[in-house]
């Protein structure tokens, strides 16, 4: 028999790869280009919503799990990261540890209580759960500073080296922002991956198949927790301060928007939403007395999508086997 | 009665009538998804905008009784308009899409209601046929008039639902519906203008509670949110899509929650959360619910 | 050596319809069995039950040794069995390719790997090709399941149970709604399987069943009316009456 995927075979898709090693080779050059350090500060903060839509495109998209409380572990990750900078130490690896964590903790509790339901059910479920996160944000004052938050967070140090300068920090969230990516990237790719994909269009079958569905399920939905609660250690780096309204539901409203209009199912489209909807909602409030009013936009915006067709993980899906499967069918039907 | 029991008794009304509030909030949510197999996240919206109406109409008329009765009826007429347009042609779509339309539509809502009532608490006085208390012979006590009139509300209207289902036509043709919309729509009954009635009641409903509810609780920005929170509660505890699901999961909620204020004052919110992981983890689909397949 | 299916009073109640009614039968190990009966005798409603999409109201399912009443179906997956489904449940939305990939991946163990590629799996890669190309799927591997014609589709529906390697397959109506020369291809398929898996199959094309069936077992309002051989079972007046609504004099001489 043939081999199928020999090592040598030329991949296709060669261009998608030369424009995206482009894209990130632009990205790390930013702050050398002169720009005006608001542009270096909104680019930041796109990358931090751009780790977090891509850890829910995971879900989203890929296997098929729509979360309405997302920011929960997001803000989760950030009041942790922040505790940690304000009270123990603020090492960047440190804070990310505890980011993660925490994240990861969450993740897996929520995840165990909800992964079992089906469609509708797992929606109210995800959007409870990261009510109640909330309550604990907002209520225990103790520990998250309630109302009010936690403030004065210090920018994070690496081994020592301050990063409060915005360029230095920009460089340390494109660093987590690459290294989220390719993790799920190399997950979406991986046979688990594709059982997720299977999961998405056709649960019953996958456990015809023998596949513990609902292990594969809370598995993403850990790995999407930790990926946003270590995105949330970078967003309490970035403001200083984090508050229950980082992890409510307007914000996992706002992540859900930022998957959906960028395209779910495709990690790098989600990416783009979140820098779409950030951008829209910057040039929003330079408009007079429309800046107040982002919600409405963003809701009639989200609104026309779905209606237009693109809403839910109306994306292409990404499919990890297509492309070997093209090349070994092609030489095994040359040789023929 | 003893006199040591009374605050217990107290208690209790104060559980049953914070209870009807909740079942009077969930039904509307749960009706929807029974029929329409969607949940309606602008559910909130719509009881939050019901309650700032309801005070507008109240304030403007000097009647609360006709905002009662009129704002339910005007915000039912919105959301039938809103079904025709924006929610009948996703129909042949997955019902997530339904839900993310609602969801958008909740964040706008919510910042229309911003718009144009600004974002300071507003209190809400009870009209004076309902306000101060009513002495009750059995306790000996008195108890506030209008909480009393929220529990006669939830329990007439609870009734009446039970009626509507079991005994009417009506009743009948949603319950099949609910069943199975396909071979209703072969019965030859028109499945659509069934469908935009029961999501303008389900919206009327929600407005309905949401003018109830006002003296209850003032009103205030991210309202919309604590009760579609709350509703959720409810119907997923409950069962979704069953009037007895809304109606128990109600009572159980506002049990737990005005004992839990009591034991536990801050933690109010992790009791409810405790007991409805308590329930999800023996019954995932809710006490009363069917698991859909 | 235990049977390979065997299973117990089996009933399963729906309000007033009694779907399954004390269904009792034993399957050995590389038999080949056909179930049939009238339409809403309880046929697929007995996969259902076997397999777990379903389950029982009374009575019990053994898989070999293993009590599998209560247990999930992807258990019983792993335990080794396998079924089609009467109408199409198959990834609508994934190539053919991507579909038995799916089941590949499972029965070899390594679906929960996650850091290498998917494609770099050459024994899956392998697996897949081989049984696309057995089933005469491999020209059109590319193609989205959902472009497929019917005949396609219903050969896409074995190749997914086929895939996972089962020990016990179980066949809803493979044949339906396929012309005379997709079914006479199916046969030969369903025929040159290994002789050590066993197979039920729900059939209506007795010239499947007296091809394929070494003992067949009739099913009609929920429970088991006769078992036996083909011959003997079609000369059962009990068994015509049920398809035909009477006894026929002389039948038996062929399908």
């Amino acid at each position: 028999m043939t081999a199928v995927l020999a090592p040598t075979a030329r991949r296709p898709g060669g261009a998608r790869r030369w424009l995206v090693g482009a894209g990130w080779l632009a990205l790390a050059l930013l702050p050398f280009l002169g720009l005006p350090p608001f542009v270096i500060s909104s680019a930041t903060q796109v990358l931090i919503y751009a780790m977090v839509a891509m850890s829910l495109d995971l879900l989203l998209g890929y296997t098929g799990l729509t979360s309405l409380g997302h920011a929960g572990f997001f803000g989760a990750g950030a009041y942790a990261a922040g505790l940690c900078a304000l009270r123990f130490s603020a090492e960047l690896p440190l804070t990310m540890l505890a980011a993660l964590a925490v994240a990861l903790a969450c993740g897996l509790l929520v995840g165990a209580l909800t992964v079992r339901a089906q469609g509708m059910q797992f929606l109210m479920l995800t959007l409870a759960f990261s009510q109640m996160l909330f309550a604990i944000a907002f209520k225990w004052t103790w520990l998250t500073g309630g109302a009010n938050g936690l403030a004065g967070i210090p920018r994070p140090s690496l081994l020592g080296l301050s990063l409060a300068d915005a360029r230095a920090y920009y460089l340390a969230t494109l660093a987590a922002c690459a290294l989220t990516a390719l993790v799920l990237r190399t997950v979406v790719r991986s046979p688990f991956g594709q059982a997720l994909v299977g999961i998405r269009e056709n649960e019953a079958r996958m456990q015809a198949l023998g596949y513990p569905t609902w292990r594969y399920k809370w598995a993403a939905f850990g790995l999407a927790a930790a990926l946003a609660g270590l995105a949330g250690a970078f967003l309490a780096g970035f403001n200083g301060f984090v508050a229950p309204s980082d992890l409510d539901w307007t914000t996992s409203g706002l992540l859900l928007i930022m998957a959906v209009l960028g395209g779910a199912g495709t990690l790098v489209g989600p990416a783009l939403g979140a820098a779409i909807v950030l951008l829209l909602q910057t040039w929003l409030g330079s408009l007079p007395g429309l800046g107040e009013r982002w919600p409405m936009v963003m809701g009639l915006v989200f609104m026309a999508f779905v209606i237009a067709g693109r809403g839910g993980a109306g994306g292409v899906p990404r499919r990890p086997v297509a492309w070997g499967a093209v090349l070994g069918l092609a030489r095994r039907l040359s040789g023929r | 009665m003893p006199p040591e029991l009374v605050p217990l008794a107290l208690q209790l009304l104060n559980a049953l009538a914070f209870s009807m509030l909740l079942f009077q909030l969930a039904a509307g949510l749960s009706l929807i998804f029974g029929l329409l197999r969607f949940v309606n996240l602008a559910h909130g919206a719509f009881y939050m905008l019901g309650g700032y109406l309801g005070l507008a109409l109240a304030q403007a008329s000097g009647s609360f009784w006709l905002a009662l009765a009129g704002v339910p009826v005007g915000v039912g007429l919105a959301g039938l308009g809103l079904e025709v347009v924006l929610l009948r042609p996703l129909y042949r779509r997955p019902h997530l899409e339904q839900v993310l339309l609602t969801f958008g539509l909740a964040f706008v809502l919510g910042d229309v209601v911003r718009l144009l009532w600004g974002g300071e608490v507003r209190s809400v006085a009870p009209p004076p046929e309902l306000a101060g208390a009513a002495f009750l012979p059995g306790l000996g006590v008195g108890y506030p008039r209008y909480r009393l009139f929220v529990i006669a509300s939830g329990l007439v209207l609870a009734g009446l639902f039970w009626l509507l289902q079991a005994r009417t036509r009506l009743g009948a043709i949603v319950r099949a519906g609910v069943q199975d919309p396909e071979m209703v729509a072969a019965l030859g009954i028109d499945v659509g203008r069934l469908f935009t009635a029961v999501f303008a009641f389900g919206v009327g409903l929600a407005a309905y509670s949401g003018v109830i509810a006002a003296p209850y609780q003032s009103l205030q920005l991210g309202m919309d949110f604590e009760a579609l929170l709350l509703a959720l509660i409810v119907v997923v505890i409950g069962g979704l899509g069953t009037l007895r699901g809304a109606f128990f999961g109600a009572l159980l909620v506002g049990t737990a929650d005005t004992f839990g204020k009591a034991a536990f004052p801050d933690y109010s919110l992790l009791v409810i959360s405790a007991l409805m992981a308590a329930v999800l983890i023996s019954r995932p689909a809710g006490l009363f619910g069917r698991s859909l397949g | 050596m235990s049977p390979a299916l065997r299973v117990d009073r089996l009933s399963r109640v729906f309000g007033a319809l009694r779907a399954v009614e004390q269904v009792s039968l034993e399957v050995a190990p590389g038999e080949r069995r056909a179930i049939i009966g009238p339409n809403g005798a309880g046929k697929t409603t007995l996969f259902n039950l076997i397999a777990g999409q379903l389950p029982p109201t009374t009575g019990r399912v053994w898989l070999g040794e293993h009590d599998v009443t209560r247990a999930p179906v992807y258990l019983r997956a792993r335990l080794g069995l396998a079924r089609t489904f009467q109408r199409n449940d198959l990834f609508l939305g994934l190539t053919v390719y991507e579909n038995v990939w799916l089941a590949q991946q499972c029965r070899l163990g390594l679906a929960s790997r996650w850091l290498r590629p998917a494609r770099s799996y050459q024994a899956v890669a392998e697996a897949t090709e081989a049984l696309l190309d057995r089933l005469g799927l491999l020209a059109r591997a590319q193609t989205p399941a959902s472009a497929l014609s019917y005949g396609e589709q219903r050969q896409l529906e074995v190749a997914l149970a086929l895939a996972s390697g089962p020990r016990l397959l179980l066949l809803d109506e493979p044949t339906a709604g396929m012309s005379p020369a997709e079914t006479a291809q199916m046969t030969r398929l369903i025929a040159s399987l290994p002789s050590d898996l066993t197979i039920l199959v729900i059939e209506h094309d007795m010239d499947v069943v007296f091809t394929l069936a070494e003992r067949v077992t009739v099913l009609h309002y929920g429970r088991v009316l006769a078992e036996g051989t083909p011959e003997q079972v079609r000369a059962l007046p009990a068994v015509q009456e049920a398809y035909l609504g009477r006894a026929v004099q002389g039948f038996g001489a062929g399908a």
